[in-house]
């Protein structure tokens, strides 16, 4: 075995579970004086854990660091929510999947942690401010169970965030790892001393100031302790020569960073991983990714392999043991997230290639030994993506199919680099700034260390408010009209009226996003402060704010995910041919088989129709037409609307896997789908439709202006593994996606996996624990995923070479 | 100007150089008994059938009005003298299971959906096959289609079976980049008893394509019929007198067997079993490759 094969056993052999250390801590400095301001009383909290967590080293490991008190557990962040905990406690271990156990004794602990925070949450905090501007609008799941576990607006946006920590977010690794912490403390004191008294938010600015040095000082504490535990290990006389020398040399690197500046590859690396793991205990927010690691580890690596100090070999494994020590990080959400967002993924996002400021190509060795490197650890976390586009030499994207091919689980993805540019030109970001982005979470675009996000306020279900358009405004499940239809549905006589009438929905929906916003975003700021975090990105101490206020000099976007396009577009043109152009049917023919769920004997022949009219995802050009248009309106209109946070809503077309609670919230439509049934993932087309292949999705995906969403999009393609078993056909699949990338595409994502394979993992789970896919932005262990989600991915088209 | 089509594959990765757009024309002048498009014989449309998602539920035999499809001894069959291709039974099959294989084009709309593909063909150097069927049954289609795409920029290639009259193949071989063309047995009796034709004008027609055209011979290596070391040996050497060069070997497959069963027709080479690649490639070993030939394998 390897070493990255016995690391992935050991980590593999632990049972994901609770852990109390940090949420123990946590309620201990929170609750103990409340005359301390919260970010004191947070950046104390931070620092005890650090100074008293348990820490570990994991028998092979190499680098250090870790966020619980072992592999796969997951702390408590009861700060942002604890409802949830007190009510699903006894079901974590009885969870079809995404278990955790609750150690022995911890529940009474437990319950007691949820009553001390109970009232003074971030949850709390903003259903109170959600009931006192919206309330009567809110609303819960169905009596059945059915639909979005979490409040939402007539079923046409959910709320899921409000439960968590904010994350999404890049640190600015370039400038920490040039100067290492003592500088940054060294800047927060100075900063101290210049806060004029008169300033009327001199306290606030002083808390938050001295909130960051406590902070940093606790990261400093913990690498210490970290190189301790690795010298107390080395006294064990049993212990190889070999692996004293390798703990020697992280417990020597812990000694230096992230204090100091970094002056090896093995250092900076090390400083990476501690930073990453501890804005990971700060807050439990999802997406904290890692920026373009090939390009600002590259100096290092140069310099090390000049020196001869570092070859290829141990790099590779190295980087192997990042990818796995990001793996170790584990979270424990509420059902109703974890069924949304597909189970524990922490979204972890890094990415390759890409091009310098000058816009040139930033693919170096370094790019290439980490697409190897995720190629031999193929797990689902983190995850790792390509930048490529004009500047990007084709053996890159050969080599990333390589990876992926050794990989099977969907990674890495492809991001077209140049949409992505002008994603940020759009938002307003500076040409050089904007050629520096990079991934975060699932499909975001970023400038790291300068921008500010602001979690998902909403998920809007484009689809539903398709279906209110048709019913004139009457969501036919709640029986509620909000907005009442101006025209009716029957009268229209022609897409472009029903657009309209779609319109009128989203005029009087999407006003409610900047409310739930505010809600959300004013208690972030007020009640869960992140100093650490914002000791890690630009401005924020010259500002002496923290980063969840957003404003200043940073790129702030809020995101907005608005999904459902595909269903959509594939609606209306099964009108528009059916009705406006066979006359097949009338409007009213249609709505009526509509509201019998297709199942009256003229119910069945209506739907064949409305099947046989064109999909979105064959190149045809009416009904790529009518997605083009659907895909402007929501990014345009969110323009008028300002963030609490600052800069701008940012949408995004990706869908996590909430096209299937979405889907849960819709009846029967035009483009035949029936009650109930899920909706295409992401812009991926309606699974089976997509009859031309491979280049006329691409074609399909192209006409839209990707630009337009800077939260980008997703769209998953599954390969058999026959469309790849040769260096020529991996070259031609490296050729289509930059045709596509060419023709204005932004992202593509593949699963190699054969039917046989994901039928066989279903009926056989033991046998195919590892097994790999990718669902959305994220890849997941398929034998974890839920059966309706399995056949879904059964269920999508794959692509065979064989005819 | 319209032709006889039975299916246009886009993404092709294995026919060809690059990125390809396959265009299969229905209707053949050959009947080999191991065919896997058994839809492609045929040059008039014919309803298919797929066995699997069929729950027989009948209905199909009760709206047809020439009695065409019908249930005899609880299976489907169809009479093809009888189908007019009304297409009534596939309305009405509520799985879906049922189509009609075969359509006619326009010349102009085939480049139409030739050309949705242009940018991967330039970023790959790929471009259009022209397949079946055989594509030069319908000869000034052909060339119609192929004079357009010269006019396009895109790059050709012909899939034959070489079975083309001779004043045919001097006017297609200026229009092609490429011709990738069968021969499947040396000796014309059994050429004839297993594919219904002989094989003299497909002998002339490798002989003049090598002369004039980038071309590449395939022989399918298939069971009971050529698979012995004696007759691959005799392929060899004629194509070698011939003036080939590039000869792939095609090991026999299974894949198509199910396709009969759609169309309501029996398989006749049911017994024989797949070979592997490896299996053809022992077969090679036991024969000397001929000065001025390449030979290889390739999985199909």
């Amino acid at each position: 075995m390897t070493r990255t094969e016995r690391i992935k056993k050991y980590i593999l052999s632990y049972k994901p579970q609770i852990c109390l250390e940090r949420g123990r801590i946590y309620t201990e400095e929170c609750s103990r004086d409340p005359s301390v301001p919260i970010v004191l009383r947070r950046a104390n909290a931070f620092k005890r854990f650090l100074e008293e967590m348990t820490l570990y080293i994991g028998e092979d490991d190499l680098l250090l660091g870790n966020t619980a008190s072992q592999p796969l557990a997951a702390s408590l962040f009861p700060e942002y929510a604890v409802d949830w905990i007190e009510e699903e406690l006894d079901t974590f271990e009885k969870r079809e999947s995404q278990r955790f156990i609750v150690p022995e004794g911890a529940r009474e602990e437990i319950l007691e942690m949820c009553h001390t925070w109970d009232k003074h949450t971030h949850f709390d905090r903003v259903d109170y401010h959600l009931k006192s501007t919206i309330g009567d609008y809110l609303m819960g799941p169905g009596e059945d169970g059915s639909g979005h576990k979490h409040p939402s607006i007539n079923q046409t946006m959910s709320i899921e965030h409000n439960q968590n920590g904010d994350g999404h977010i890049i640190p600015d690794y370039v400038g920490l790892l040039d100067t290492g912490f003592l500088p940054v403390m060294e800047k927060a004191r100075r900063r101290l001393t210049l806060l004029e008294e008169d300033d009327p938010e001199y306290f606030e600015k002083k808390e938050f100031l001295e909130a960051v040095i406590i902070s940093l000082e606790g990261a400093v504490a913990y690498a210490g302790r970290l190189a301790d535990l690795a010298e107390e290990k080395i006294q064990n006389k049993t212990m190889t020569v070999e692996r004293k020398a390798e703990l020697q040399r992280a417990a020597d690197a812990l000694r230096k960073v992230p204090a100091h500046a970094p002056d090896t590859f093995f250092e900076a690396l090390q400083m990476v991983l501690v930073i990453h793991l501890l804005i990971q205990i700060e807050s439990n927010g999802h997406s904290i990714s890692m920026g373009r690691m090939d390009s600002y580890l590259y100096p290092f690596y140069k310099k090390d392999k000049e020196a001869g100090i570092l070859d290829d070999d141990e790099t590779r494994q190295l980087l192997e043991c990042f990818l796995l020590k990001c793996f170790e990080a584990n979270k424990l959400r509420d059902w109703g997230t974890t069924e949304v967002l597909g189970g524990n993924q922490l979204f972890q996002t890094i990415t390759l290639g890409g091009q310098t400021e000058d816009g040139k190509t930033a693919v170096n060795q370094l790019s290439y030994l980490f697409l190897e490197a995720l190629g031999h650890t193929n797990m689902n976390i983190p995850t790792v993506i390509v930048s490529v586009g004009q500047t990007t030499p084709l053996e890159f994207y050969e080599a990333a199919l390589d990876a992926l091919l050794k990989h099977g689980g969907g990674m890495p993805a492809f991001f077209c680099d140049d949409v992505a540019v002008d994603m940020m030109l759009r938002a307003g970001v500076d040409l050089r700034d904007a050629r520096n982005w990079a991934g975060m979470g699932c499909s975001e675009v970023r400038v790291p260390g300068k921008h500010g996000t602001g979690v998902t306020p909403v998920y809007v279900n484009v689809f539903k408010l398709l279906e209110l358009a048709i019913y004139n405004g009457k969501n036919p499940n709640t029986g509620l009209t909000l907005c009442p239809s101006v025209r009716k549905f029957e009268d229209c006589r022609s897409v472009d009226d029903i657009i309209e009438l779609f319109s009128e929905q989203l005029d009087y929906y999407l006003p409610f996003i900047p409310k739930i916003e505010r809600a959300i975003a004013e208690s972030y700021y007020t009640l869960t402060p992140t100093p650490f975090l914002s000791a890690t990105v630009n401005y924020r101490i010259e500002m002496a704010k923290d980063i969840s206020w957003g404003r200043g000099p940073n790129y702030n976007d809020t995101i907005v995910h608005a999904h459902g396009y595909p269903n959509t577009a594939n609606a209306l043109a099964a009108l528009d041919e059916v009705v406006f152009k066979q006359k097949k049917y009338t409007l009213e023919q249609v709505k009526k088989a509509m509201e019998e769920n297709f199942e009256s004997e003229e119910g069945t022949a209506v739907r064949k129709a409305l099947l046989a009219a064109p999909k979105f995802g064959n190149d045809n050009d009416e009904v790529d037409e009518i997605c083009r248009k659907l895909y402007v309106i929501i990014p345009e209109k969110m323009r008028k609307f300002k963030p609490l946070r600052g800069g701008q809503f940012g949408c995004t077309a990706q869908t996590v896997v909430m096209n299937v609670k979405d889907g849960e919230v819709i009846g029967a439509m035009p483009d035949g789908k029936r009650n109930r049934e899920y909706l295409a993932d992401n812009l991926s087309p309606t699974p089976g439709t997509d009859m031309e292949g491979v280049t006329a999705v691409f074609n399909s995906l192209a006409k839209l202006d990707h630009s337009l969403m800077d939260n980008g999009d997703i769209l998953n393609i599954r390969f058999h593994p026959t469309a790849l078993n040769s260096p020529e056909k991996i070259k031609k699949v490296a050729q289509a996606i930059r045709a596509y990338f060419r023709m204005g595409g932004f992202q593509v994502q593949f699963n190699v996996v054969g039917r046989e394979t994901l039928l066989a993992a279903q009926k056989n789970p033991e046998d195919y624990r590892s097994l790999v896919v990718k669902v959305a932005g994220f890849s997941s262990f398929y034998v974890e995923l839920e059966k309706k989600w399995q056949d879904h991915l059964i269920a999508r088209t794959e692509y065979d070479a064989f005819r | 100007m319209k032709g006889q089509l039975f299916h246009i594959q886009r993404f092709s990765l294995d026919d060809g150089d690059g990125i390809r757009t396959i265009i299969f024309f229905k209707g053949c002048n050959q009947r080999c008994v191991w065919c896997h498009n058994p839809e492609s014989l045929n040059r008039e449309p014919e309803l298919s059938r797929v066995d699997s998602m069929c729950t027989r539920c009948g209905r199909c035999a009760q709206v047809c009005p020439q009695k065409a499809v019908y249930f005899a001894e609880g299976s489907f069959h169809t009479d093809l003298k009888k189908c007019v291709h009304c297409g009534k039974c596939l309305e009405q099959c509520p799985e879906s299971a049922l189509k009609i294989e075969g359509f006619e084009m326009e010349a102009e709309e085939v480049i139409r959906r030739i050309l949705k593909d242009h940018i991967y063909y330039e970023e790959s150097g790929g471009g259009v096959t022209f397949s079946g069927g055989e594509p030069t049954l319908q000869g000034e289609f052909l060339l119609e289609l192929l004079k357009r795409c010269r006019e396009e920029g895109v790059s050709t290639a012909i899939e034959t079976n070489g079975n083309t009259p001779a004043e045919l193949l001097s006017k297609l071989s200026p229009l092609l980049d490429t011709v990738l063309i069968d021969l499947k047995h040396a000796d014309p009796v059994k050429h004839r008893a297993f594919t219904g034709a002989d094989n003299r004008r497909t002998i002339e027609a490798i002989r003049y394509y090598a002369a004039h055209n980038r071309t590449e011979v395939r022989i399918p290596v298939i069971p009971t019929f050529n698979d012995t070391p004696e007759e691959l040996q005799e392929l060899l050497n004629l194509l070698a007198d011939l003036g080939a060069e590039q000869v792939v070997l095609l090991p026999y497959h299974t894949y198509g067997v199910s396709k009969y069963k759609n169309l309501d027709r029996p398989y006749q080479l049911a017994a024989a079993e797949k070979l592997e690649v490896s299996d053809v490639a022992a077969l090679l070993e036991k024969t000397e490759i001929p000065a001025g030939l390449m030979v290889e394998v390739h999985e199909k």
